[in-house]
């Protein structure tokens, strides 16, 4: 545990250029980057943070919540800003408070605007470089501004910065000392979708190189493209982790809805109803409506079905494994 | 320059506004709503000009904007119907309409108690609400779901198309997070660095593609070696299969191209997870 | 009734039963336009210059001014009605504290109508609607001027009425006093114009309401002091200095119009009245300009 690129080299055998944060299973890194466990944090009586227990590799993984669940608060103690009321928070092993070693494979993007706006991009980002220690800053600087494409603006009044490019700004003085660990609060508040997707590109490129990147966001359909991999906060506490198509089929209790589209959706449905798993067929004009308690199970099947009745597929579709309806079935509950 | 040459007819129904932050979109909202003169060039919204016309434009024309803007010891009726009485309609009326308009957006005990105790989902539904209030023929929605977690954006985007399509209600929303705007809009308009860059049809973008992408559970490379052998084009991407389907072709050669697709998963024996043509998104705009 | 009968026998009639329609209805009613929205304006602010439709707390400056400035009337009354009427009531000696009382007035009321506004981001609002920049600095001005007027005549027409009510004769009194109508409308009025519409400049400037009491209350100490200070230390007339201080001025006004001249003014006779009246209505309406002004500078 010396320095942050030893770190990198180990992490990056195990994401092969795959941003979705499939990991730990691959490969022998056994410190996870960031660790929970049964952490809870109060303001008074406010219980921000409620027993949780979890693990962050590397990858990115999204931390969804409605406001008020406790993203930020959970991503301060990640940080170390917070010590937890109960409970441990490791990094790589260590306290997020251990020392210089481990501050320096850590980075955390607050959500609220934190940028002097008399400094230029450039002064910023180098004012974070110095204090943490960051051999060659000038090099380190420069490399940091042209990843998030500041190059040209670096010498200009944060002040004067749309937007975006503050953003850019705050992300570039996160990167600057090449952290393992980058954590995100709402990164993309305010952006518009190209700088959106730019700065998606940009994390997915740390993620590919070995980076744990958490992020928070209200926002679903922001999280949906860029992580698999989520962590559900809901009123303090973690309501579900891992990757949400899997947990779409852990749902069990909701039985799926799929689409299927077919030459002869009739013929179809009447040897689907034969099919133990298959609770309910609606024949619409669009095709069919299928309910289904284990969508494994029907996946298995329906092909083979088609294929004995001579029957061609065109289009076979769950319509409820979106992040959306995950979300909502775990705030129902 | 805000806006360069601006050219565009929208159409009834709900159309989205998008673009860069700085693109322009809010100078041509504020065109539209009367509140900057453009520099040149001219704007009918409804028949009317948009600066010779500009009283006629307002009684015609509501906004919700972004930012807060409800005082917070003001209830929700007094508010709306204050703001009813400032379009022009008598006292009487104001209180009825404000009503009226409060009951659609879904508030109700609530509607009496001071906004500032409101929820952001209860605050944005006042927001609708003063912007429904004068009947107008065209509503003006900036971000309408700014603030608001899953279930109340859900709820939001079924009032805005209920408003669009039952009230019968011209509607533009500006808006950032697309996968929101594709659920609810027929068109869209795309703004960059001033000049409108595309307006037409959602559908014409997010009409299908001639891929097929094939979820499967089971060994994706194996099949895609079978669609090949049968004559298929077929990659792997990521643990998906993808297919492009032959052009120029009658719809029994399509067909044969869906048979293989399926009788390869039963070969080598591969849950069909999902197959459907990959369709565009507004996000590919800005790729 | 075409409707068959139900099989258990009971009667339903048909035309009594119905959904009805619930859905958004169009607006077919009159419209009256700029006017309506010019009095919705007008109305909303006369409220909030005295605290109603707010909370309790919001009334107390209102309710405090009012009757602290209402305390020496009634005081003057009291005495006068023990001593069976007959001693001529002052009203120049009234006006020099009504003022200050009015001038803390018009400092904690006028950013509720004007900062307030601004700081709640209800403009643009108010803009895309029936309301123009013009239409809202008019309506808010008339506004606090009904306000500060009812302040400012309430005592003094308490005086005028409790002077003709308390006399022995009051026919004959009033036959005597009839005149003094006019000063007690005309002073109501000029104080109402003149702290309205600075008032009305400077609240406009900030969205925050604390800041902008401020710097009411500072902008009259600062005339105020540069008015004494030029009288006493530069030796400029003291007519000529007094026209910077509003408050000043108008109370030299008021002591001309009721005919109650200080000793100081009998020294160095002011000249007639219209002296003040003018200067003080040009600051009134300068003040109205540049509360326009500052109105087009606020982006909606």
């Amino acid at each position: 545990m010396t320095g942050s690129s030893e770190t990198s080299a180990d992490a990056s055998g195990t994401t092969m250029g795959m941003t979705a944060g499939i990991t730990t299973a691959t490969v022998a890194s056994p410190t996870p980057a960031l660790e929970f466990s049964n952490v809870s944090h109060w303001y008074g009586d406010v219980v921000a943070v409620n027993d949780i227990s979890c693990t962050v590799g590397a990858g990115i993984t999204g931390l969804l919540g409605p406001n008020g669940a406790g993203k930020s608060t959970l991503l301060q103690l990640a940080a170390g800003l917070l010590a937890p009321s109960n409970g441990a928070v490791r990094v790589y092993g260590h306290a997020p408070t251990d020392g210089p070693a481990v501050y320096r494979r850590v980075a955390l993007v607050p959500e609220r605007e934190a940028l002097p706006g008399m400094m230029t991009a450039r002064a910023f980002v180098t004012a974070r470089a110095v204090l943490l220690g960051v051999r060659d800053v000038k090099d380190a600087v420069d490399r940091a501004l042209a990843l998030v494409e500041l190059d040209s603006a670096a010498d200009r009044r944060v002040g004067g910065f749309s937007k975006g490019m503050r953003q850019r700004a705050k992300l570039a003085a996160a990167l600057v000392h090449e952290p393992s660990l980058v954590l995100l609060d709402e990164p993309f508040n305010g952006l518009d979708p190209r700088q959106r997707l730019q700065m998606m590109r940009l994390l997915e490129a740390r993620a590919d190189a070995g980076t744990a990147v958490l992020l928070s966001s209200h926002i679903l359909e922001e999280i949906e493209g860029i992580a698999s991999r989520i962590l559900v906060m809901l009123s303090g506490r973690l309501a579900a982790s891992g990757d949400y198509r899997t947990l779409r089929r852990l749902m069990t209790d909701q039985p799926h809805t799929v689409r299927v589209r077919s030459s002869d959706d009739r013929a179809l449905a009447s040897t689907l109803v034969h099919v133990p798993a298959v609770i309910g067929v609606e024949i619409g004009s669009t095709g069919l409506a299928v309910r289904t308690t284990d969508y494994a199970e029907f996946a298995r099947v329906i092909a083979p079905l088609a294929q004995q009745g001579g029957i061609t597929l065109f289009e076979v579709e769950s319509t409820d494994e979106s992040l959306e309806h995950v979300f909502a079935y775990l705030v129902a509950r | 320059m805000a806006l360069d040459a601006l050219t565009v007819a929208i159409d009834a129904g709900i159309t989205g506004l998008v673009g860069a932050n700085g693109a322009g979109k809010s100078t041509l909202v504020k065109i539209l709503l009367g509140l900057v003169d453009p520099s040149s060039g001219s704007a009918t919204l409804l028949g009317h000009d948009v600066v010779a016309d500009r009283a006629a434009i307002r009684a015609l024309v509501g906004y919700m904007p972004e930012h807060d803007c409800l005082p917070p010891e003001m209830s929700a009726t007094e508010f709306v119907s204050w703001l009813a009485r400032c379009s022009g309609l008598p006292a009487g009326a104001s209180r009825e309409r404000a009503a009226e308009v409060l009951r659609h957006v879904g508030l109700f005990e609530e509607r009496y108690r001071p906004m500032g105790g409101y929820s952001t989902g209860m605050a944005q539904r006042v927001k609708l609400a003063q912007a429904l209030v004068h009947d107008p023929r065209l509503l003006i929605l900036d971000e309408p779901t700014n603030g608001l977690d899953p279930a109340g954006r859900d709820d939001m985007l079924a009032l805005i198309q209920r408003t669009g399509r039952e009230f019968g209600i011209s509607v533009l929303v500006s808006s950032h997070l697309l996968g929101e705007l594709e659920r609810i809009c027929d068109g869209f308009v795309l703004i960059d660095n001033g000049r409108l860059v595309r307006a037409e049809r959602l559908g014409v973008l997010t009409g299908e593609t001639g891929t097929l992408v094939i979820e499967v559970d089971g060994d994706a490379d194996a099949m895609v070696s079978r669609l090949v052998a049968m004559g298929v084009a077929a990659q792997p991407e990521r643990q998906r299969v993808l297919v492009q389907l032959p052009t120029g072709v009658d719809d029994d050669m399509l067909r044969q191209t869906y048979d293989a697709v399926r009788d390869s998963a039963v070969a080598v024996g591969a849950g069909l997870l999902r197959l459907e043509r990959r369709r565009g998104h507004l996000e590919d705009l800005f790729r | 009734m075409s409707a068959p009968l139900p099989p258990d026998g009971q009667t339903v009639l048909r035309d009594e039963t119905a959904i009805h329609d619930l859905g958004y209805r169009r607006y077919t009613g009159v419209h009256i336009g700029a006017r309506g929205a010019w009095r919705a304006l007008y109305w909303q602010g006369v409220r909030a210059m005295f605290g109603l439709g707010r909370s309790a707390k919001a009334k107390i400056l209102p309710v405090f001014v009012l009757l602290v400035s209402l305390l020496p009337t009634l005081g003057m009354l009291v005495a006068s009605s023990v001593a069976g009427g007959v001693v001529p009531m002052r009203y120049g000696a009234l006006i020099p504290s009504n003022l200050a009382l009015l001038a803390l007035f018009v400092a904690a009321q006028a950013p509720e109508l004007l900062s307030r506004d601004q700081q709640h981001r209800v403009l643009p609002l108010l803009f895309t609607r029936d309301v123009t920049r013009a239409s809202y600095a008019s309506a808010r001005l008339a506004a606090m001027a009904t306000a500060l007027f009812a302040m400012a005549s309430v005592p003094l027409l308490l005086i005028y009425f409790g002077e003709i009510g308390l006399a022995p004769k009051p026919s004959e009194t009033f036959a005597r006093m009839g005149t003094k109508m006019w000063p007690v409308l005309l002073q109501s009025s000029v104080t109402a114009i003149t702290l309205s519409g600075i008032g009305a400049a400077l609240a406009a400037w900030t969205s925050r309401r604390a800041y902008a009491t401020a710097s009411i209350i500072g902008a009259f100490l600062a005339a105020t002091a540069v008015a004494t200070g030029l009288d006493d230390l530069a030796g400029v007339s003291a007519r000529t200095a007094e026209l910077l201080d509003p408050l000043r001025a108008l109370r030299t006004m008021a002591l001309i119009l009721f005919d109650e001249p200080t000793r100081g003014m009998e020294l160095d006779p002011p000249g007639s009245v219209w002296g003040y009246v003018l200067p003080l209505l040009a600051m009134g309406a300068a003040g109205a300009t540049i509360l326009q002004l500052r109105l087009r500078k606020v982006s909606a």
